[in-house]
């Protein structure tokens, strides 16, 4: 009687009879396992850790409100499984949709992000540049001519030696990471 | 680390929230199959009357019930009915193995077999130019009322897998929808329906599988 599965269903079945403090260490146990798979989930995803509570929370209430649903003759953990999956899932697609409308900015915007209050090179060029150094070379070489230097993306692939369309990818990819890193720092006010 | 001590703490918090409902029943839901069973009369009874207004049952309805081409179409369909109903029940519980192919062997089994041994030199095209459409075009409106209903039924219970659960809500109301066309359909060849049918109930299907994820999401 020792397995996870024996442990988690046991308690289960006493949370129908009213054992709250089964219920509640369950709920415990259940979050601390949810968390490190959300943890390495959003690692993987390379979104912000800050949304790891969030999207547990978010699983911890699934579970909850649709416990009485769980058949107590079947097994639990493959039921907890495709709850979390599901809900883990959903909340990526939500971050990853987040992601897009705060990084999906007009070619003006993207150029004119450095000089914008919230990320402002002329106030901290040290750490702007401690960012750009940490990007693959091909990006910072992207980055360093459109971004700071003004270059237009055709002068600035001429100037690389490559075309357009890569130097226009290098460059957003490069941003995209640049605005996570600094959101991390807490450049952002947000 | 303060700040992940603060939020750790919030889930703290909602768990113990969550630990005094314990033995505390949401609500006075109705089991899942009951749902189910319900959405499955409601969607006959819908595609029963979609297909008497639009197309209005077939005048000799009473001499050909007793014959093997129209039993044909109907033991066909509901064999397929039977195995989506099936499907339905385990695509609303989570974690549950899917074994389409199984659930569904009977009634894909029992039509490949009558169109290939159909005989009866009919059609494949059907009697009229326009069987195709007017046979696929019928079972297809029949089914959208019942594609709602089941995709509603299934919100009751917890779908995990959206796009698979849509599916299978289509296939169920595109096999209601084609079992009460039958009454209509004046295509008796086995070959005939094997194949309109099918694409009918196909198209239902993937319209379920794409609307899935949007209408189940919970």
């Amino acid at each position: 009687m020792d397995t996870r599965e024996d442990r988690w269903a046991k308690a289960m079945r006493a949370e129908r009879t009213g054992d709250s403090a089964a219920y509640e260490a369950f709920l415990r146990d259940f979050a601390s396992s949810v968390r490190r798979i959300v943890e390495a989930h959003l690692r993987r995803m390379r979104f912000s850790l800050a949304e790891v509570e969030d999207v547990v929370q978010e699983v911890l209430i699934a579970v909850h409100s649709r416990r009485n649903q769980w058949d107590t003759q079947r097994a639990l953990l493959p039921w907890l499984n495709a709850i979390a999956r599901y809900k883990i899932i959903d909340a990526s697609r939500r971050l990853g949709r987040d992601a897009r409308v705060r990084i999906d900015l007009t070619e003006e915007e993207w150029a004119g992000i450095f000089s914008s209050e919230a990320f402002d090179p002329e106030r901290n060029p040290a750490d702007v540049e401690k960012l750009i150094s940490a990007l693959p070379r091909g990006e910072q070489a992207a980055v360093r001519t459109i971004g700071l230097q003004g270059a237009s993306t055709k002068d600035a692939a001429e100037r690389l030696g490559s075309s357009e369309g890569a130097v226009r990818v290098a460059f957003h990819r490069s941003l995209k990471k640049l605005m996570v890193a600094a959101r991390r720092k807490g450049f952002d006010h947000g | 680390m303060d700040d992940t001590q603060r939020l750790t703490g919030r889930t703290d918090d909602l768990i113990k929230g969550l630990a005094t409902q314990a033995g505390k029943r949401s609500s006075a839901t109705p089991s899942l199959s009951i749902v189910l069973a319900a959405a499955m009369v409601f969607s006959i009874l819908a595609a029963t009357g979609v297909v008497l207004l639009i197309a209005g049952a077939r005048s000799d309805l009473a001499r050909i019930l007793p014959t093997w081409t129209f039993q044909f179409k109907v033991i066909g369909v509901a064999l397929i009915a039977a195995g989506a109903f099936q499907l339905a029940r385990t695509v609303v519980r989570p974690g549950r193995a899917l074994r389409a192919l199984l659930c569904l062997a009977p009634g894909v089994a029992f039509l490949l077999a009558g169109a290939l041994l159909d005989r009866s030199g009919f059609p494949l095209l059907g009697v009229h130019t326009y069987s195709v459409s007017s046979c696929a075009g019928i079972i297809i409106m029949a089914s959208i009322p019942a594609l709602a209903a089941f995709l509603a039924a299934m919100r009751a219970g917890t779908p995990t897998r959206l796009g698979r659960a849509g599916a299978v809500a289509g296939l169920l109301a595109g096999s209601v929808g084609a079992l009460a066309y039958t009454i209509a359909c004046l295509n008796d060849g086995a070959a005939f329906v094997a194949i309109w049918y099918s694409v009918a109930i196909a198209f239902v299907t993937a319209l379920g599988a794409a609307t899935g994820p949007r209408l189940l999401r919970w």
